[in-house]
């Protein structure tokens, strides 16, 4: 009578039920595929049709030149300098000229500050780029790229600190800001791609999956 | 003979669902489900836990073995070959003392905190160790969810006590009925 034992059905069912979802949930979950649209990363170029939006305004440069004798002594050369604005960016020329012996290391901290305006009505990344050259002979000393963050209606500020060194004192320095295009820069472009489920619902809750 | 008992499927059913549990670790091992941190898993511990409920250990390490024939997946530093095994030989194990469910769940349990313990002292990224771990749990809530439903169908339960008990209960809610209906011999 009593060869098999009684089955629950209605706790089978559940099981059944359980099991099921989490084989469904497990395989959905993996495959199937919808179109996630990948922000850009890396320095990204301002877009085309901001250029014409965004300029830069009030440069200004701080230098402090500094003499590295053959004795080792570090000594601070009395210069003050002025800007000039030009077309091609910003000239700092020293005022004075100073008489140095046979050194030829010299240091110029230079201190750049400098405002971008826009007027950009979306949240949108833009790179900028600063060169510091000679404005004489036209070598480029250095350069330092910048990933900003364009608000609209906010006005972007920042400071850069530049440590270059020249052979010879009282050097003009020229400092171009400029928004390099796409083809300067290295970064990957924004993309749709097709993201399993999960990752596409871990991408709506903010956590970017590896 | 016990112990024969313990270790290997004693009766029909119990062989039936081992060979089904192993045909499964087979056919499963070969799929492939990607997750997040390049978290692979494929499903053959379905077939493995089945296997290990209704076949008892020796069988459940066999069907890990099985399952882990197609499967070059890793658990953290761990080869398929030596988890697969070792999570059907303590499931099986387990299953002669508690249900198949709970024994399927305690077996990764602890297959899983020897993983998350020895992988700490290794360079696996923390969170690549968290979705493998968690993605392996959900997986062996499935497996185990089979085991019981199989083991329950085919009546295949490797659990003495609770078949044991079972079949008491039935045998009393008959002894009832005829009680309270004595035309029926």
């Amino acid at each position: 009578m009593a060869s098999t034992p009684k089955i629950n059905r209605m706790q089978v069912y559940l099981k059944l039920l359980s099991f099921l979802t989490i084989l469904f949930l497990l395989i959905a979950l993996t495959q199937i595929k919808l179109p996630q649209k990948a922000l850009a990363t890396g320095f990204v170029p301002l877009p085309e049709e901001y250029r014409n939006a965004v300029s830069v305004e009030s440069v200004n440069g701080a230098v402090q030149a500094l003499l590295n004798d053959e004795h080792g002594d570090v000594e601070q050369l009395k210069t003050e300098y002025e800007e000039v604005k030009t077309t091609e960016g910003t000239i700092l020329r020293p005022s004075a000229v100073n008489t140095i012996g046979c050194s030829t290391d010299f240091v110029n901290n230079l201190k750049i500050n400098f405002t971008i305006t826009h007027t950009i009505l979306e949240p949108v990344k833009g790179t900028v780029k600063i060169e510091i050259s000679n404005y004489q002979t036209g070598f480029v000393y250095d350069t330092k790229i910048l990933l900003l963050d364009f608000v609209p209606r906010q006005p972007i500020t920042k400071v850069i600190k530049f440590s270059i060194i020249t052979p010879q004192p009282d050097t003009e320095f020229l400092i171009r800001i400029t928004f390099p295009t796409a083809d300067e820069l290295a970064y990957t472009k924004p993309e749709t791609k097709q993201v399993s489920l999960l990752e596409y619902l871990l991408y709506q809750i903010g956590i970017t999956p590896h | 003979m016990k112990l024969l008992r313990i270790l290997f499927p004693s009766t029909r059913r119990q062989i039936l669902a081992s060979l089904i549990g192993l045909a499964l670790a087979y056919i499963l091992s070969s799929t492939k489900l990607t997750y997040p941190y390049r978290v692979e898993v494929n499903l053959s511990q379905i077939g493995i836990f089945i296997a290990a409920c209704s076949g008892g250990p020796a069988v459940g390490a066999v069907a890990g073995l099985i399952g882990s024939i197609q499967n070059h997946l890793t658990f953290a530093n761990y080869d398929a070959a030596i988890i697969l095994p070792l999570l059907g030989l303590i499931a099986g194990a387990l299953s002669t003392r508690i249900k198949p469910l709970y024994s399927a769940i305690i077996a990764w349990l602890i297959i899983g905190l020897a993983i998350y313990i020895t992988a700490q002292s290794d360079s696996i990224i923390a969170t690549q160790l968290y979705w493998i771990l968690t993605v392996n749990t959900y997986l062996a809530l499935a497996g185990a969810l089979s085991a019981e439903l199989v083991t329950t169908y085919l009546g295949s339960i490797k659990h003495e006590k609770s078949e044991k008990a079972k079949l008491n209960q039935q045998a009393s809610e008959d002894h009832q009925i005829q009680r309270s209906n004595p035309t029926i011999h």
